[in-house]
């Protein structure tokens, strides 16, 4: 509460009963006393006393001083200071003083020593957070290579059509009925893209033999860049899981609707039946999850 | 939630916790208790030996001075810091009890309890530990001149100093503030417990007559005065003489007050003085122009604030209602707790 906000309302109160300043002139002069020899009892500047003489107590210090200067000069002049009190008004209402400081500013000062505290949990916190995100990955690093393990003497068939070995024994005793046929082709390593693409009319002459049977279909994966791929069929079971190098073609025969699993699924193109499929509405961060009808 | 609940079933109180008298400030009531710092115990005896509660307040202070063997009143403040912690903590927990209407929870309201600036680690825990010990769920502390300088209605919270000097009846603090904290705090123990022994010694020494702390206080109140003034009253006093052993009666004049009263008044004025020298110049030159502030009981004391004005040179003014300036800045701050920090003080 600055003087200024306060004494406006004030100041219009006194004005309207002009007596407290009058009344003290009129005793003083009654007195013989000047405003010097006032205000060297009083302790106050000359320019205090002709201010409360003229009524102007917006130029003193605040409510409680400007009572306490017009009780204490009533009492010099021996006149009684309690209708000069009443005159002035009541005090400001207790409510409204303000005990804090004005702030036109918000925040808080870094403390060297707390912070210094407080970053242990959250290290502690951090370092767990890493040996979780490590402990993943090295569970994530010895589940992706088996597959690679499987399809290693694949790969070294060099050509030749193969039977694939079931990755679980079970499910592929079960199904018994669905065929289960890959075939690779590898490309001479140094051959460019365009030819390790021509090898496809061979396909269907080596898999001729193994023409899907009423009800069955073939998928054909085509490899521009190393990747992994795994198809279950109807029932779910894995027909296969392997990964391919590039410009193999991988086919696969087995019961449709096929859950398809392609990883690196750019580099990939995926065909039933010789019909393409698009494989990137299905993708998501380099895997693409489909299901093929 | 839970702390309006709190307050829904316990009001907060703030406490003037002074050596003379002890005053509860309410939240939204104002002062609802003023009572004097006596406490009378009564010790029984027979079958149910104990020691009960008498009376606490004005009516254990008519018995100061007046008890028989079994009972005892005791003031348990002395010099603005507790000396006798568990009559003080029954003292408190009286006051509590007479000012909360609820008879059906227990209160344990918050309290504000404002402590001498003076005072040790030891006396503001002690205090805070009555405080708690009587029911208190929270005590926070406020040191003294800022509750008087608060509850005299001065700009604590401008940019301009405020010298207050609050004089108790077990202290004298003086405090300058500004920018809503303490620039400067200073504490004598030197009160109107003071004057009062400073009459009963004038008198014995010159009079040879014995008088009670009670028959002193009213010659104080009644024709004591700190500054020589144009009239000089008279007051009859009856006393034990001290040659005789019989009670007769004499007349004493102010002039022989404001002699007696000498010694303890110039303490306050060296006080004051310190408290001048120490100032920095900028809160110096507000003070030269506003003046300070008496309050407290002592600023009642017939022309104190002109002797500090001839002393200093300085206007001073007394506080209107001085008696109570301290309880209702604590008051004020009660009013405003939750949403300030930096007027409260720790240990």
């Amino acid at each position: 509460m600055s003087e200024a906000s306060q004494f406006p309302q004030e100041a219009s109160a006194v004005a309207e009963q002009p007596g407290v300043g009058e009344m003290l002139r009129a005793a003083r002069e009654a007195r013989g006393l000047t405003v010097a020899n006032v205000a060297q009892m009083l302790k106050l500047g000359v320019r205090q006393i002709e201010a409360m003489e003229a009524g102007r107590f917006d130029l003193l210090p605040g409510p409680a001083f400007v009572r306490g200067f017009v009780r204490n000069y009533a009492r010099i002049l021996g006149i009684d200071a309690a209708p000069l009190q009443a005159a002035l008004g009541n005090e400001p209402p207790a409510g409204n003083v303000e005990l804090v400081p004005v702030s036109n500013a918000d925040g808080e000062m870094p403390s060297g020593g707390e912070s210094r505290m407080s970053s242990t949990p959250v290290a502690v916190v951090a370092f767990g957070l890493l040996l979780v995100v490590l402990v993943g990955w090295y569970f994530d690093w010895f589940r992706t290579p088996q597959p690679i393990e499987v399809v290693a003497p694949l790969v070294a068939g060099e050509g030749e059509p193969l039977f694939a070995p079931p990755l679980d024994d079970e499910p592929a005793a079960g199904q018994g009925a669905a065929g289960v046929m890959v075939e690779s082709v590898e490309a001479p390593p140094q051959a460019p893209v365009e030819t390790a693409v021509q090898p496809p009319p061979a396909v269907p002459d080596t898999a001729a033999p193994a023409t899907p049977a009423t009800g069955m279909a073939r998928l054909t994966f085509r490899f521009a860049g190393e990747s992994w791929f795994e198809v279950r069929d109807a029932g779910g079971a894995l027909l296969v899981s392997a990964t391919g190098q590039a410009g193999q073609v991988r086919t696969v025969d087995g019961q449709p609707p096929f859950a398809v699993v392609v990883g690196n699924a750019r580099e990939v193109r995926l065909e039933r039946n010789g019909r393409s499929i698009d494989l990137v509405p299905h993708t998501r961060v380099s895997v693409a999850r489909l299901s093929v009808e | 939630m839970f702390g309006s609940l709190r307050s829904y079933f316990s009001n907060d109180l703030a406490i003037d916790l002074g050596t003379a008298n002890t005053l509860i400030y309410a939240r939204s009531k104002g002062i609802v208790l003023d009572e004097p710092s006596v406490v009378a115990i009564r010790t029984e005896g027979g079958p149910n030996a104990k020691r009960t509660i008498q009376a606490v307040g004005r009516a254990a202070k008519q018995m100061l001075g007046k008890t028989p063997g079994n009972i005892t009143a005791i003031r348990p403040m002395k010099d603005g810091v507790i000396a006798d912690f568990v009559v003080t903590e029954q003292m408190i927990k009286q006051f509590i009890k007479k000012v909360h209407d609820s008879r059906l929870f227990s209160p344990s309201p918050r309290i504000i309890v404002c402590v001498p600036c003076g005072s040790t680690q030891v006396e503001r825990r002690a205090i805070r530990d009555a405080a708690l010990a009587a029911g208190a769920s929270q005590v926070y502390l406020i040191e003294e001149p800022m509750a008087a300088a608060i509850g005299a209605g001065l700009p604590v919270s401008d940019a301009t100093g405020s010298m207050v000097v609050d004089i108790g009846g077990g202290t004298t603090e003086v405090g300058v503030i500004s920018l809503g904290g303490m620039v400067y705090a200073g504490s004598v123990r030197v009160g109107g417990d003071k004057f009062d022994d400073a009459i009963v010694n004038y008198i014995r020494r010159n009079y040879g007559m014995l008088i009670g702390d009670t028959t002193a206080e009213n010659i104080k109140k009644e024709i004591g005065s700190a500054f020589p003034g144009s009239e000089v009253r008279e007051m009859e006093v009856k006393g034990r003489n001290l040659a005789e052993g019989i009670p007769r009666s004499f007349t004493i004049s102010s002039n022989e007050i404001l002699e007696a009263l000498n010694e303890p008044l110039n303490q306050i004025v060296s006080a004051v003085k310190i408290a001048l020298e120490q100032t920095p110049p900028e809160l110096g030159a507000d003070i030269a122009d506003r003046g300070m502030v008496l309050t407290g009981g002592g600023a009642l004391l017939r022309d104190l604030d002109r002797l500090l004005m001839e002393e200093t040179g300085l206007p001073v003014i007394v506080a209107d209602e001085p008696l109570t300036c301290v309880a209702r800045g604590c008051g004020l701050a009660l009013e405003k707790m939750d949403k300030l920090g930096s007027i409260f003080t720790s240990e």
